[in-house]
């Protein structure tokens, strides 16, 4: 036997497991079930319920298995007399002051108290007293509604606040038998976060404002998807009710990516699938109103006005801009009708990055793009670097990560950037500079002269740099507190800092982008210009607005309403044709507008943050007639003398998987050989790993 | 065995809270002592031989609770536990108001044993004078270079800070007790690690009681010979014990250990107030299970009492006469319990409050008599099941009432009301307790 490691033998099956590991999960490895409330395996041992109390032998009494670490020769017994009788006797205290209203409890179904009870509880209650009460719900914030009276106290939310995401935000008020949860002074609960407390909750205490008494968990059905929110690509399930309604979004944990949590903007952003205002059929502009149409008379008109325009002025007029929170599958089919059917190049995504890089500074982003490591990397970081980075706002669930590495395995965090964001407060050292000065501060942490002079502030960061271990850095090449005509020299400078360091260091990025799938927007080059690959021209958008184009296809893209100037424009383009979910600034200029089906209601995948694909699910059926983008395009195709032949949307994915580079060979070509957790493409740890 | 006065200097000298007094009758010298001649390690070990044991309650072996600190570290504390919340207990209040020198003198040397170089004595929040009397102490022995940096010249220091807790029995629990002091509120911690190897701010931390420190200067001034001289051969030393109820002379009584209980109620005392018998008492305050009024011939001591189906604990011995309603008084202990459980664990926050309503439903006329079976299986469900020590406390007096006066449960349950109504016995219990 390897010395970290110990025998255990529990319920007569022996096991060995690593030194120090915690009994409770000892025996859920060789499938002994043991109740809990209070453990959670993402939370720290508290020890507080008693419900997973155990026999081990020498010991004099009972003991708890979440708070137990196995030692070499422990012998234990979880189904004893003794054991049971603490069980039930634990499960009656529970439940003598609690409602028992399970009938119309929004977890009733999906209880694990209610559970419990059946399997390990005592059946009746000697309990004839009278029962506490409390005012009931409590409004902690805008998202959780509290019911205090179901609540057994086993602090998984409290602890959540305090060692997750570390905003406190959560406390027990009161004592003894008249504890309760609450916030300090009962400000509202108001956190990024909080929704992940309802799936903490061992019972139906925490409620989702949104959703309390709108179902019965046992009418759902669950559809593995990815939150379409940000991309960090959080797993997700949609459940649906009867096939058609969206209940909830809830984590499915992949521990390559989520570590199990979602952020409150995914979890509670569901409202515009269902929406009433979705598009339902095409529209088409007569008389200056939109009126609906065909399919068929849409794509009619489509193709002979963009067929005049590429006559007229060429194809290279017509500019397609799509929304990178599009499927890989739809991105890639828009860029193949664009460049193969349409035979224009004039194609960009919105929102982007609003600066170029010249093709001479294309090392740079090389320089980048194979540093790209994993999220799961920040885990085995020696130092985090921010640069000019708020992962709380463009990736909230990667502000959690970081939290973790920095708790659980002594990272160490610099924050360098203009001012201050959440996780500030965690880093060791902290580099504050003026908004144009990024270029030399990142640049001057490496050269001898400017690391003399540097002040206080800049030697902290240094000394850090300096040090041994692997480093993660993420950035946000959006650089939104950078002047504008500062952020490329933003990029290169950070190129430079990565160079540097991978000098001694083992060095992986993290890019936090804007939107949820503009990873795989970039890689597919749907991005302009796209003749020399890697390298960004000048957004196609701030084209648009010097008259450049005659006609423009926006799929998913609304830029008109955000950028100044773009409603005149647009509205002296000679044909707009807009994709949409609803009718969006944009698609009230268009000539045509085509509704597309949302991510809920087809089968795809998108490429995270880290170049992780994840495949997403039908969860719903489309709104009317709406249909997916890929197939839009498909069908719009067949009017061009270059049609597009794909049959579904796993012919597409094995065109991708075949054909765009670092796709090619890592990327399957089945959704079932994705899978449930998805695959890591080019960067994305793959070439660390191996 | 009989009085004895070691810590109680004050009866003969009054003015022993003074520092010159203090100091003129030998005080401080056992510090000055051990800071020239002794070695942190010779003053545990001094300790451990004296067989001095925790006067808090546990009984658990001082010198051995300080020779469980890591063998290498920078920080330790020392912790003075001055909670004094046991209902009946009021031992460490007389301690301090009267010589608090003697204390300052003991949390010195144990800071001196354990190396470390800050003591908290942390006070229940009720203590407000005490606290403010300890500071002026502590001032008055920091001006006289007893208290600070380089005490007699030498290169070890200790500050000795006085805490105020916020009234809760639960920061009693040393561990509670810590987090308390550390500003946070007080839940009892998991165990391991054990305060003597993370306790205060992580730090290795000794938490002694104020008697057992009160103890440390006679030690170390006289040698652990001269005390295992008194008491008995597991529980050497005097033992000051409280008494309160119906008794002539209530109060706090220097006792040789092993003395019998009934020289503590008639020598003592002097007896029953009012020529009422003794129907039953508690020995160690309400965590301790009461015993029948016949009783009289235990040995105060850590062995007699468990010998005899109780506990010394603190020596606090709660009385009730004849005409006391025991399930009344039972209903005044559970209520405490019940108030004071912190709410951590399921078994303690739920069992103390349900075993508090039964108890008043059968005081109120309510009772049944499957209440006795419920009652007692209650509290198996509690007794070794909680987080803390503080959940088998709240079930031990339901035992032993049910146990020894099951008759008098019978009689309300029979008569569907207390039979001794009016409580005119209870009203002195009620306010030593401070439930009412």
């Amino acid at each position: 036997m390897a010395e970290d490691r110990v025998h255990v033998t529990i319920d007569g099956a022996q096991t060995e497991v690593p030194k120090g590991t915690i009994l409770w999960e000892a025996a859920k490895d060789i499938g002994v079930d043991i109740p809990i409330f209070c453990y959670h395996s993402k939370l720290g041992p508290v020890g507080v319920c008693r419900m997973c109390m155990v026999q081990v032998e020498g010991m004099p009494k009972l003991t708890t298995a979440c708070t137990t670490t196995v030692t070499d020769g422990m012998v234990v017994h979880t189904r004893s007399p003794e054991v049971e009788k603490a069980q039930r006797g634990v499960l009656e205290f529970l439940l003598i002051n609690h409602p028992l209203d399970c009938p119309i409890c929004d977890r009733g179904g999906e209880c694990p108290l209610q559970d419990q009870t059946f399997q390990y509880g005592p059946g009746i209650s000697r309990f004839v007293e009278r029962k506490r009460h409390f005012v009931k719900p409590v409004r902690l914030g805008p998202t959780i509604d509290l019911d205090r009276e179901r609540c057994i106290l086993c602090w998984r939310c409290v602890r959540f606040t305090s060692e997750v995401a570390e905003d406190n935000k959560l406390i027990l008020v009161d004592r003894g038998s008249e504890s309760f949860i609450g916030t300090f002074e009962a400000e509202p609960y108001v956190s990024n976060f909080s929704g992940n407390v309802i799936e903490l909750c061992p019972v139906g205490a925490l409620t989702s404002h949104k959703q309390r008494f709108t179902f019965r968990p046992w009418e759902l059905q669950q559809h593995p998807s990815i939150c379409p929110h940000c991309p960090m690509g959080c797993n997700i399930n949609i459940d649906v009710r009867d096939a058609q309604e969206v209940i909830r979004f809830r984590s499915r944990t992949n521990e390559a990516v989520d570590d199990g949590w979602l952020c409150d903007r995914g979890r509670f952003g569901y409202d515009f699938i269902g929406s009433p205002d979705r598009l339902k059929t095409p529209l088409i502009r007569e008389d200056g109103t939109l009126r609906p149409a065909s399919f068929s008379a849409a794509y009619r008109l489509i193709a002979e006005r963009l067929q005049r325009v590429a006559a007229e002025a060429g194809p290279h007029s017509i500019a397609g801009i799509a929304s990178p929170r599009l499927s890989n599958e739809d991105l890639f089919v828009f860029r193949r009708f664009l460049r193969d059917s349409v035979g224009s190049e004039s194609i960009d995504y919105w929102p982007r990055p609003e600066y170029s890089i010249d093709s001479g500074d294309s090392a740079a982003l090389q320089t980048l793009d194979s540093a790209l490591t994993s999220i799961d990397r920040i885990d085995s970081a020696a130092l985090i670097v921010l640069i000019a980075a708020d992962p709380s706002e463009k990736e909230p669930v990667m502000e959690l990560r970081i939290r973790s590495a920095l708790n659980k395995r002594s990272a160490q965090l610099v924050d360098i950037g203009i001012h201050d964001v959440p996780l500030s407060g965690k880093a060791s050292a902290v580099l504050r500079f003026a908004p144009d000065q990024i270029d030399g501060v990142l640049r001057g942490l490496f050269l001898a002269a400017a690391r003399e002079a540097g002040s206080e502030e800049f030697a902290g960061a240094r000394e850090l740099l300096d040090g041994d271990g692997p480093v993660v850095l993420l950035y946000d090449d959006s650089f939104p507190d950078i002047p504008q005509e500062r952020r490329r020299d933003a990029l290169l400078s950070l190129a430079y800092m990565v160079d540097n360091l991978r000098e001694r260091r083992q060095v992986g990025v993290i890019p936090l982008l804007t939107t949820s799938n503009e990873m795989a927007a970039r890689d597919f080059g749907v991005m302009a210009p796209n003749d020399s690959g890697s390298v960004w021209g000048e957004p196609l958008v701030d084209r648009l607005l010097s008259g450049d184009y005659r006609a423009a296809l926006f799929w998913g893209a609304n830029p008109v309403g955000t950028v100044a100037g773009l409603t005149e424009a647009v509205e002296a383009l000679d044909f707009v044709a807009v994709s949409e979910l609803r009718l969006s600034e944009t698609a009230g200029l268009a000539d045509v507008v085509l509704p597309a089906s949302c991510f809920a209601e087809k089968v795809g995948t998108v490429t995270n943050t880290c170049r992780r694909v994840q495949v997403f699910s039908e969860a719903v059926p489309a709104p009317g007639m709406a249909r997916p983008d890929w197939q839009m395009l498909v069908e719009l195709s067949q009017r061009w003398d270059n049609p597009l032949s794909y049959a579904s949307p796993e012919a597409i994915l094995a065109d991708i998987s075949g054909s765009v580079p670092g796709y090619a060979g890592r990327l399957p070509t089945s959704y079932r050989r994705v899978g449930p957790l998805g695959v890591a493409v080019k960067g994305g740890g793959v070439e660390a790993a191996e | 065995m009989a009085q004895k006065t070691v810590l109680f200097k004050h009866l003969e000298q009054p003015e022993i809270h003074r520092l010159d007094v203090y100091r003129d009758a030998g005080g401080y010298g056992a510090l000055r002592t051990a800071v020239n001649d002794l070695a942190p390690a010779e003053v545990t070990q001094m300790v451990k031989d004296s067989g001095l044991r925790g006067r808090g309650g546990a009984g658990f072996p001082t010198g051995m609770k300080w020779s469980f600190l890591p063998k290498e570290y920078d920080t330790s504390y020392l912790v003075c536990n001055a909670d004094e919340s046991e209902p009946g207990a009021f031992k460490d209040r007389e301690l301090m108001e009267r010589n608090p020198h003697q204390l300052i003198e003991g949390c010195l040397l144990a800071a001196y044993a354990i190396r470390a170089r800050h003591a908290f004595i942390y006070v229940r929040g009720e203590y407000l004078a005490i606290k403010e009397l300890l500071d002026a102490a502590i001032e008055q022995a920091r001006q006289a270079g007893l208290v600070g940096e380089r005490i007699f010249g030498k290169d070890w220091g200790c500050e000795v800070s006085v805490y105020r807790g916020a009234g809760a029995y639960i920061c009693g629990e040393e561990s509670a007790m810590l987090d308390s002091l550390e500003g946070f509120r007080g839940f009892p911690r998991l165990r391991p690690p054990f305060p003597a190897v993370r306790g205060l701010y992580g730090k290795p931390t000794v938490v002694n009681n104020v008697e057992t420190l009160a103890n440390v200067p006679h030690i170390v001034a006289n040698g652990a010979e001269w005390f295992k001289s008194t008491g008995t051969e597991k529980s050497p030393g005097t033992k000051i014990c409280s008494i309160s109820g119906p008794v002539n002379r209530p109060g706090n009584y220097e006792l040789e250990m092993g003395t019998p209980f009934r020289y503590l109620l008639e020598d003592c005392a002097g007896g029953m107030a009012g020529g009422k018998s003794l129907k039953a008492y508690i020995p160690g305050g309400a965590s301790a299970p009461m015993l029948p009024g016949d009783c009289q011939d235990v040995g105060i001591d850590f062995e007699s009492y468990p010998a005899a189906g109780s506990t010394m604990g603190s020596a606090s011995f709660i009385l009730f006469p004849e005409d006391c309603c025991i399930v009344f008084a039972q209903l005044r202990i559970s209520e405490f319990f019940s108030h004071e459980s912190c709410g951590k664990c399921t078994p303690c926050r739920e069992g103390s409050r349900w075993l508090r309503q039964m108890v008043e439903r059968i005081e109120e006329g309510g009772g049944r008599e499957e209440d006795l079976p419920i009652l007692l299986d209650v509290t198996d469900n509690m007794v070794g099941k909680c987080f803390c020590a503080l959940g088998d406390f709240a079930t031990s007096n339901i035992v032993a009432s049910i146990r020894h006066f099951r008759h008098e449960y019978e009689q309300h349950i029979r008569e569907r009301r207390c039979p001794f109504r009016p409580h005119p016995a209870a009203e002195p219990l009620l306010q030593i307790a401070g439930v009412a």
